[in-house]
């Protein structure tokens, strides 16, 4: 027997309020909490660098009362590929003791040379095998076409040990696409320059600058318990090369711009624009960096422990950042590091007094 | 022949003579008149006299002569006997002619009483005995224990009987000896079987049938007629669930195919995943076939639902391992869904909703031999999820949005001959976006998951008891899995074409063998795109951190496939010592053939592909034996040989290696059933796996190119299980089952055997359901399981590039685990019937006790602190279904 549409119009759900409540457990730390000795940033100068090519490094180690001004730090570059069996940016080995680990530096401010087979061990490049071998699987790139150095880190700061991955962008070629597109490529896009963090404002507090902690200027005071945004501005990038502007853009070279490209050019500090070959389509198209910021500080707490801009709103060049002053009075260190996703990091401390 | 004696009366009556008759003057007749007899009586009733017993031994003929007074009204007022025949006949003469009526007798036309002579005679004669019912018995459904009627039984030579309403059919003065019987009627599928009449003994039987509705594809010819002995089932250890059952198991909100997930063997999936583990074999190495049309997947995202309607499902069987030969390409579990026989009369048809889905189906015959149903579901939980939760919910666990659509017709070409076509479709999809301040921690997610299949079934009983089966069936699968995390993406999208031949005849090649023989093929063609890391999506085995931002290397490659595989397949029943011991061997030859179109990574868009093709033979002998020792007690062992075929997404020259070739295993398991009575057996098995050429990840640090992947794995499993179950009849069913085993890896040669990524330890289920009457029913589940295990994080370093801490070292792999889950699970329902139809609602409550389920293990930002993600606290579901 066939039911009428009215009988079957009859109840079919309720809708019982499910109220789930959240299920995944919130720590109490946060990663902008300066607790006790960190290491924040790792600086090379330059940022991207070729094989054999000299590098100047600058390490960022800090705890709840500044900057840690004499770590115990070694240096070393690790020659070890990651297998593609691990799951984390380096591998494992890196940090062990052995061949794999060349050491090259102490303190806080070394220089070091690229190893020689740095864009066949981390690179494009076919990896070197015996003979009748099959060739190698070379490294893949990160998500801006690029290769990194690795760069192993050993401190000890305030008895604590600590390890750190430092990375420097090696200037090595594409892995695949024609030889056109290799020249190409290198026309259109230039070593990375490590981005400039041009000041740190405070909006809430009539745009005033933070006052950086180098005894130059009196700390900033802001009252204790407030939420205060803190701006971090960068330089913009042109979107067009322009002869002259001191940038030596993409585009740009020694031929067709001296002024700009001859003797050490200098990239743009901003979210630069930079030729990205795809490994898909094997074609090239043109991207700008996306920029990020993590803020840090030994007291009082941000919404966000980083902010940004993607690549797609590369022309903001600020970023904000909100943080709740302690409700205790006392001076708090902070630290905004600024990151370009093409491994350039530049940085600024501060101090602020809680009033 | 008994003869039977049987008195007969022979009626003689005479009126004496004129002078004889006893005429009574009326005192008011006139004097001198000489009354005269008008009209004699008429005997109206006549009483039968039965033959004295003391007299039958002389078996003569004797006659009693009465004198009968009649009154005016025709009753007899007296009787005397005038002539003795003996003291025995006169007695039953004179009791009878005492009963005699007569119409009056008349003088001069009016009625008056009279004095007749009447002679009784008595003549012994010998009927033929009545026939004796020498051979009945009742023929009932096996599962239902209805009985089944209009059954026709025939003895060969003899002749035939058909069931009444009560299942009930008789034969009189069967010969004794041997007799061939043949049981046969609509929707049954013809069986024999034989029956011994011996002298003095009358043959009383019961035969529990499958009608053809019921019955196994091409299991016919082997239905061995349940007298005592329970029917043998097809593959040694497999656990059916009749899709009545699968209902109303709490938890599964009505879904019949989700009790999978309750059966032995089968571990509990990851919250929200849906997979199916099965004896530690990984998900994708078990297979699912829907009346022999591999599907790729059994439930919707996250385990919500099924993707095939329950309504239209006869029975799930769930064969961990130990299969026979007619299935092969996988190294776990099989899962086979039979479809029920659509009806053959009326509009049927339910719709049903809850805060999930809502679903529906409309069956109807088209004419007397073709009959057509359709079925279709929807969702909206993640429309309306986010009106009752918070989002973090939506953050861990993804709600997908999902339908689903099945159309059978069947037609029936001959009373044993019949084709259906089965069309069926899938689409999953989840969208998600977290936007974050941080363009490193921005999140999207975007995943279709479809399929769809169509597929012929013909089907043919032979009149030799045997059976043809034939199903052809294409279809196409499209998954996209397109991520992207901080902006860098990740990105499987993977079309593929898929078809299958499957043909299998089954018949008796002797009285004690049954032979099954046929082609397996299957094949699939698929295009395949990736993007992203090499380590993505993770693999079994890698050691991962829940919540680790993945790496942003990247990678790309666009590639084809071809999986071919053509199984010709043969085993043979052989029944021995009076049908009680079955062994039966088995072999399938499958020759693989796989391309991928990319032997090396490609280096420019013009480059042109250089394909591989890798052929190779695999031969899976399979051997099984069953052995009853007594009607409830039966013992069963089963061993065999199993390939797979690599996946075609690990074919990839970037990501994978296009030379991986098959991987092989075997199982071996042993076990015994105890029936304590038709409803309640009991189940134990243990269990031995091994699989070897599995598919790890390349540990070298300088791996060759397209090397990616390597075939250096071995894995393992071994437990044991339990199932005690009492059969849906009357008003409960449910089981306890416990599985007890251990799963491993061993990923490279010299590395020691770890725990597999999916090991539970221990799997407990009690089920059970119970109707309380009046429409009522209540039903529980407990689940206990084991957790998943993990790696520890024992060190740590800050990565300064991507502003984040990695894990340095870690514990053991796998060496630790997640704390068991427990849950105890409730369901009522209340039914409601009437000539309209059926209705029902139910109150479906997971996690009753609102218990904190770990789930996953998270670490805070440095991985100094741990602590759990927990699963779903109660959860309630209230919904409805009518159905007509």
């Amino acid at each position: 027997m066939v039911m009428t549409s009215g009988r079957l119009g009859l109840l079919l759900a309720s809708l019982v309020p499910l109220a789930l409540a959240a299920c995944q457990p919130k720590f109490s730390d946060r990663f902008s909490e300066v607790v006790g000795p960190r290491v924040l940033a790792l600086r090379s100068d330059p940022a991207e660098a070729a094989p054999r090519g000299k590098v100047d490094y600058r390490l960022l180690v800090v705890d709840d009362s500044g900057i840690v001004q004499h770590p115990s730090v070694t240096f070393a570059y690790c020659t070890e590929p990651k297998p593609v069996n691990q799951i984390s940016d380096v591998s494992a080995a890196c940090f062990g003791t052995g061949d794999q680990v060349m050491e090259f530096g102490t303190g806080l401010a070394p220089t070091g040379q690229i190893p020689a087979q740095a864009c066949s061990q981390f690179g494009p490049n076919v990896p070197l095998t015996k003979p009748g071998e099959p060739p190698g699987r070379p490294t893949d790139p990160d998500s801006t076409g690029g290769y990194y150095q690795p760069v192993i880190l050993h401190v000890q700061a305030d008895g604590t040990p600590l390890d750190a991955l430092g990375e420097t962008r090696i200037h090595c070629g594409i892995a695949s696409g024609t030889v056109q597109q290799l020249q190409e490529y290198s026309q259109r896009t230039k070593p990375n320059q490590n981005p400039t963090l041009s000041a740190v404002t405070v909006p809430t507090l009539g745009d005033v600058a933070l006052s950086e902690d180098d005894g130059s200027t009196s700390p900033l005071s802001v009252p204790h318990g407030v939420k205060q945004t803190l701006r971090a501005s960068w330089p913009s990038c042109p979107l067009d090369a322009e002869c002259g502007d001191g940038i030596c853009s993409p585009g740009e070279d020694e031929t067709s711009c001296m002024q700009d490209c001859a003797q050490n050019p200098v990239g743009c500090a901003g979210p630069e624009p930079y030729a990205y070959f795809d490994p898909g389509t094997f074609a090239l198209s043109d991207r700008h960096e996306s920029m990020r910021v993590s803020w840090f500080a030994t007291a009082g707490s941000f919404d966000s422990d980083h902010t940004g801009q993607s690549a797609a709103n590369f022309q903001n060049t600020t970023s904000d950042g909100v943080w709740t002053a302690p409700s205790d009075p006392g001076p708090v260190f902070l630290w905004v590091v600024l990151r370009d996703d093409r491994g350039g990091v530049d940085w600024k401390s501060f101090r602020i007094d809680v009033q | 022949m008994v003869k039977k004696l049987l008195g007969a009366a022979l009626l003689l009556a005479s009126l004496c003579a004129p002078r004889s008759v006893f005429a009574q003057a009326n005192s008011a007749e006139t004097p001198g008149h000489q009354p005269k007899l008008t009209k004699l009586p008429k005997l109206v009733h006549f009483e039968e006299a039965p033959y004295p017993d003391s007299e039958k031994a002389a078996g003569k003929t004797a006659s009693v002569v009465l004198q009968i007074a009649i009154d005016d009204k025709g009753g007899v007022v007296d009787a005397l006997v005038q002539q003795s025949a003996g003291a025995a006949f006169d007695a039953a003469a004179l009791e009878a002619v005492k009963k005699f009526t007569f119409e009056p007798a008349e003088i001069d036309n009016k009625p008056a009483p009279v004095k007749i002579t009447y002679r009784y005679d008595f003549v012994f004669t010998v009927e033929p005995p009545t026939p004796v019912i020498n051979y009945d018995g009742y023929i009932k459904n096996r599962f239902s224990k209805q009985p089944i009627p209009g059954v026709k039984v025939s003895i060969e030579g003899f002749g035939e009987a058909q069931t009444d309403e009560l299942g009930h059919f008789e034969f009189k003065e069967v010969p004794l000896g041997k007799h061939v019987i043949t049981i046969s009627g609509p929707n049954l599928t013809p069986v024999t079987t034989e029956e011994e009449l011996e002298k003095g003994k009358k043959l009383s039987v019961k035969y529990a049938l499958e009608p053809k509705e019921e019955a196994e594809e091409g299991q016919a010819a082997d239905l061995e007629i349940v007298v005592v002995a329970p029917k043998i089932q097809k593959e040694v250890v497999s656990t059916e669930i009749k899709a009545e059952e699968g209902r109303r198991v709490p938890g599964t909100q009505g879904d019949t195919l989700k009790v999978v997930q309750n059966l032995p063997g089968v571990a509990r999936a990851s919250f929200g995943s849906g997979q199916l583990v099965v004896w530690g074999a990984a998900p994708q190495d078990t297979r699912v076939y829907v009346d022999g049309i591999h599907i790729p997947l059994l439930y919707h995202g996250g385990g919500i639902r099924s993707v095939f309607a329950g309504d239209l499902v006869r029975a799930i069987n769930l064969a961990p391992g130990g299969y026979g030969a007619e299935y092969g390409r996988g190294l776990g579990g099989l899962v086979t869904i039979d479809t029920r026989a659509l009806r053959p009369t009326g509009v049927h048809g339910f719709v049903a909703a809850d805060a999930i889905d809502s679903a529906a189906m409309v069956e109807a015959p088209l004419s007397s031999s073709t009959r057509i149903a359709i079925a279709g579901r929807k969702s909206y939980l993640d429309k309306t999820l986010s009106l009752f939760t918070s989002k973090d919910v939506n953050d861990f666990v993804p709600i997908p949005d999902y339908y689903d659509a099945q159309v059978k017709v069947s037609h029936d070409l001959g009373q044993n001959e019949s084709v259906e076509v089965l069309a069926l479709t899938s689409r999953d999809t989840l969208t998600r976006t977290l936007a974050n301040p941080d363009p490193a921690q921005d999140k999207s997610d975007y995943t279709l998951t479809q399929f769809s299949r169509v597929g012929l079934t013909y089907k043919k009983a032979l009149s030799d008891g045997g059976n043809v089966l034939l199903t052809p069936w294409v279809g196409q699968d499209h998954t996209i899995v397109r991520d992207s995390f901080g902006g860098t993406p990740t990105v499987l999208d993977t079309h593929s074409t898929n078809f299958g031949f499957r043909s299998a005849y089954r018949g008796r090649a002797s009285e004690h063998v049954i032979i099954t023989t046929g082609f397996d093929v299957e094949g699939s063609r698929s295009s395949l795109s990736r993007r992203g890391s090499v380590t993505l999506p993770a693999r079994e085995g890698d050691i991962a951190v829940f919540g680790q931002p993945p790496s942003v290397l990247e990678n790309a490659d666009n590639w084809d496939t071809t999986i071919l595989s053509i199984a010709p397949y043969a085993q043979a029943d052989f029944a021995l010592l009076g049908d009680r011991l079955h062994i039966v061997p088995g072999v399938r030859v499958e020759p693989y053939l796989n391309t991928a179109s990319r032997r090396v990574p490609g280096t420019s868009a013009d480059d042109p592909p250089l394909g591989v093709t890798k052929e190779t033979t695999a031969l899976d002998p399979r051997l099984s034996a069953s052995f009853q020792v007594i009607p409830r007690l039966s013992f069963k062992a089963a061993w065999g040989y199993y390939h797979q075929s690599p996946e075609a997404s690990d074919l990839s020259s970037v990501f994978g290696n296009p030379l991986l070739d098959v991987e092989h295993g075997f199982h071996l398991l042993g076990g015994d059933t105890f029936k304590f009575s038709d409803q309640i057996s009991l189940e134990q098995v243990v269990f031995y796996s091994k699989s070897g050429a599995l598919v790890p990840r390349n540990p070298s640090t300088t791996p060759f190119l397209a090397q990616a992947l390597v075939q250096d794995g071995q894995g393992r499993a071994y437990g044991t299980q339990i199932l005690l179950r009492h059969e849906l009849s009357g008003r409960f069913f449910g089981w306890i089952s416990y599985t007890l085993m251990r799963s491993e890896r061993k990923d490279h040669p010299g590395l020691d055997w770890r725990l597999f990524d999916f090991d539970q330890t221990h799997v407990a289920t009690v089920v059970g359901s119970y109707d309380l009457g009046r429409g009522f029913e209540l039903g529980a589940r407990f689940r206990y399981a084991s957790g998943f295990p993990r790696t520890p994080v024992t060190s740590t370093f800050s990565s300064l590039r991507r502003d984040l801490y990695e894990g340095l070292s870690y514990g053991p792999q796998n060496s630790q685990r997640i704390p068991a889950f427990v849950q105890v699970d409730a369901r009522i329902a209340k039914r409601f019937e009437g000539s309209w139809g059926k209705a029902e609602f139910y109150l479906d409550v997971q996690n009753i006790t609102d218990r904190e389920n770990p789930e996953e293990i998270v670490y805070n930002y440095n991985f100094t602190k741990r602590a759990y993600i927990t699963g779903l606290p109660t959860l309630p579901v209230l919904g409805g279904r009518i159905e007509w």
